[in-house]
């Protein structure tokens, strides 16, 4: 400090004693001052880390709500909920959830509306959309949830804060969950499992609801709890494990790994394989010899938290009505996602053994039904998702056809419409077509013909008698497709045998066109 | 008389002393902070109320005291605007007239940053260390030491003709 700022400093001291001067000695309320801190208990620490941390939820909450708010009020359309339209569907066996992560996100309904909660975004229609003003739902925010309600049904998607010890909960009736595996920030707690995203439906009509779920991506394709399994492939073997069965291809090798707690060989990420971190454990003997998932599947029994699903394969937990065993199933799809849907179809659950028989078997109602070859298993998961029970395989024939029909007739009451493609794969006599029609109910009001399309001697004898059909069955409806097939609309989007559907789009455009010859909204 | 209201009573004497002993410091660093008496007793005060909330929880209520009328001070300037802080070198004139001080000098204070004065008023008339400065200020030391330098310099320049 030089002799100049001394200088400066002194006469900073003198003005500011000056300032100073006059303030007395004496502190001015002394009484008032004093009696604060003898009327009012102070909040010790903990109790003021509690206040601020009330203080913080609070703002948050109306941060939240605020923002929804917001994004109603930009909504400015008006909306009412027709009556409900719940349908009472009889209480069956669960069986599990499923999501088959290589399949396409189908195309958002026009008209829906994003429902944003998380890492998960859900599309859903004007009338079970809380954007819209006037109609008759609400919504509730909790810690890890946002919850649309209208009436009877509802829409709930969490954040992912899952409690470990009940990580998935599978209830009878019109419930569907589905789980998108991620990461999970702000998990503190040991009892939280990491699940990302969960989306829940219960809107009373399953054709809505796998609507909805097919917006939420990257998945498409969902079963739901109600649903009866479709009838598997015949030659197909059947594997057990504890309570549920299912139905793979004869050639693959399959092997079950046992519960074994005490074990702590560690599971080996493969190719196409599920790693599974925690909660089970497997022989260590036995997992030399264990093929990829991507060749077969793998069947185990699994304590919570359950494993956290990645890459490609797949995961289905099931779980009986009384408390039976988590079971996992992984499933490698390998290059072809049509057989992992296959068997994850032909996953059944067994009653427990000491549960009481039922005498007949329990249906729920299905609007539509589709059978179809090749051509049709394409655009399979697209129609499933929009509500259509589809069974197609790879040259289906008449007795194939037949056989799916009165399978599906035993676990389904067809309420609306069977959509039919056969004769692709050769000749099919107009007594086989009948045959399959007659099998139909009576109740059925629409029953969908598609004609066939390939460079194949037997077509357009086949087409004749397809397109005949209306003139005898007034319930016949003739879908063209083999005029849809030859049409502008198909170049470049079939397959090099001109036959089968080459891309999204064409399984697209093939969807919509059943859609619209079933009358219903694309 | 129950235990229950034994302890306030304590913490009444023990806070009535400190604020006996207290009070003249805090009301003068107050008013060499934003160069306005009035204002500088009203922010002791306001200070005194914070202390007293949490007084029997505090490890050191002088600390505590001397961050909270440094921040309380901090806050007057910025809400005072220009307006006000106009007003108030006037005020601080007239009073430096009235009792003899170096009116032109204290004026000149309002050029400086609030921390810069701070430094200033805290370090060379209130005398306290560069670690309580720091402390109250939130700073480091040496940020405190170069607040000091610069703020010498900008005096300098301002007083000079």
């Amino acid at each position: 400090v030089s002799l100049i700022d001394d200088e400066l400093i002194d006469r900073l001291r003198v003005g500011l004693d000056e300032l100073t001067h006059d303030i007395g000695a004496e502190p001015p309320g002394i009484e008032a001052m004093v009696g604060l801190t003898n009327e009012f208990p102070q909040p010790g620490r903990s109790q003021r880390r509690l206040m601020v941390l009330a203080a913080a939820a609070t703002a948050l909450l109306v941060a939240v709500a605020g923002v929804l708010i917001l994004l109603r009020d930009h909504h400015d359309a008006t909306v009412d909920i027709p009556d409900s339209s719940v349908t009472t569907v009889s209480p069956v066996v669960t069986s599990g959830v499923q999501r088959l992560a290589v399949l396409p996100v189908p195309p958002t309904p026009e008209g829906w509306e994003l429902l944003e909660w998380g890492s998960v975004r859900v599309a859903l229609p004007p009338d079970l959309s809380p954007f819209h003003v006037g109609n008759a739902c609400e919504h509730s925010i909790s810690e890890a949830a946002v919850r649309v309600t209208c009436g009877d049904r509802w829409v709930e998607i969490h954040s992912g804060l899952y409690n470990g010890a009940t990580p998935v909960t599978i209830v009878n009736g019109l419930h569907v969950l589905a789980s998108l595996g991620g990461d999970c920030e702000g998990c503190e707690s040991d009892a939280v499992t990491d699940l990302d995203a969960t989306v829940s439906v219960d809107v009373g009509d399953n054709t809505l609801a796998a609507s909805i779920l097919a917006t939420v991506g990257p998945s498409g394709t969902w079963r739901f709890e109600n649903e009866p399994r479709p009838a598997p492939p015949a030659a197909w073997q059947t594997v057990s494990f504890d309570q549920v069965t299912i139905r793979v291809p004869s050639d693959w090798a399959v092997e079950t790994t046992p519960d074994d707690a005490s074990s702590t060989c560690p599971h080996v990420l493969r190719d196409r394989v599920v790693q599974l971190d925690h909660g089970f454990a497997v022989d260590c003997a036995q997992v030399e010899g264990l093929r990829s998932p991507s060749d077969g599947v793998r069947l185990y029994s699994a304590e919570p938290p359950l494993p956290i699903p990645t890459g490609r394969a797949e995961q289905i937990v099931t779980t009986g009505n009384d408390g039976a065993p988590t079971v996992v199933l992984e499933v490698g799809f390998g290059a072809d996602p049509a057989i992992g849907l296959a068997i994850l179809n032909s996953l059944a659950s067994q009653p427990p053994v000491d549960a009481p028989t039922s005498p007949s078997v329990t249906r729920t109602d299905k609007p539509v039904v589709a059978l179809g070859e090749s051509v049709m298993l394409g655009a399979a998961p697209l129609m499933e998702a929009r509500g259509i029970r589809t069974y197609a395989e790879v040259s289906a024939g008449p007795n194939k056809e037949m056989e799916w029909l009165q399978a599906a007739l035993q676990h389904y009451n067809i309420t609306y419409g069977v959509v039919i493609q056969l004769g692709s794969n050769g000749t099919v006599t107009r007594e086989q077509y009948e045959s399959l029609l007659a099998e139909v109910p009576a109740r059925v009001q629409r029953i969908v013909m598609l004609t066939v399309h390939a460079d194949r001697p037997w077509i357009d004898g086949n087409n004749a008698i397809i397109r005949s059909l209306p003139a005898t069955h007034p319930n016949v409806i003739v879908l063209d497709w083999d005029a849809l097939a030859a049409g502008p609309q198909f170049v470049g989007h079939l397959s090099s045998d001109g036959v089968h559907l080459k891309d999204d789009a064409a399984k697209t455009t093939y969807t919509n066109s059943v859609l619209q010859a079933l009358g219903l909204p694309t | 008389m129950g235990p229950v209201m034994a302890e306030p009573v304590v913490a009444g004497k023990a806070f009535e002393a400190f604020y006996r002993r207290t009070w003249r410091d805090a009301a003068r660093w107050a008013t060499a902070l934003t160069g306005d008496r009035h204002v500088g007793e009203e922010l002791a005060q306001e200070a005194f109320l914070r202390v007293a909330a949490r007084f029997g929880e505090l490890d050191s209520p002088e600390a505590y005291l001397r961050t909270v009328v440094v921040n309380l001070a901090r806050s007057a300037m910025r809400s005072s605007g220009r307006r006000v802080a106009r007003e108030r070198r006037s005020a601080m004139i007239d009073a430096a007239a009235t009792h003899g001080g170096d009116a032109e000098l204290l004026a000149s204070l309002d050029t400086l940053s609030y921390e810069q004065r701070a430094v200033l008023v805290l370090r060379y008339w209130a005398d306290w260390d560069e670690v309580a400065i720091a402390a109250a200020l939130g700073c480091r030391p040496s940020t405190v030491r170069s607040h000091a330098r610069r703020a010498l310099v900008l005096l300098r320049e301002e007083i000079q003709p």
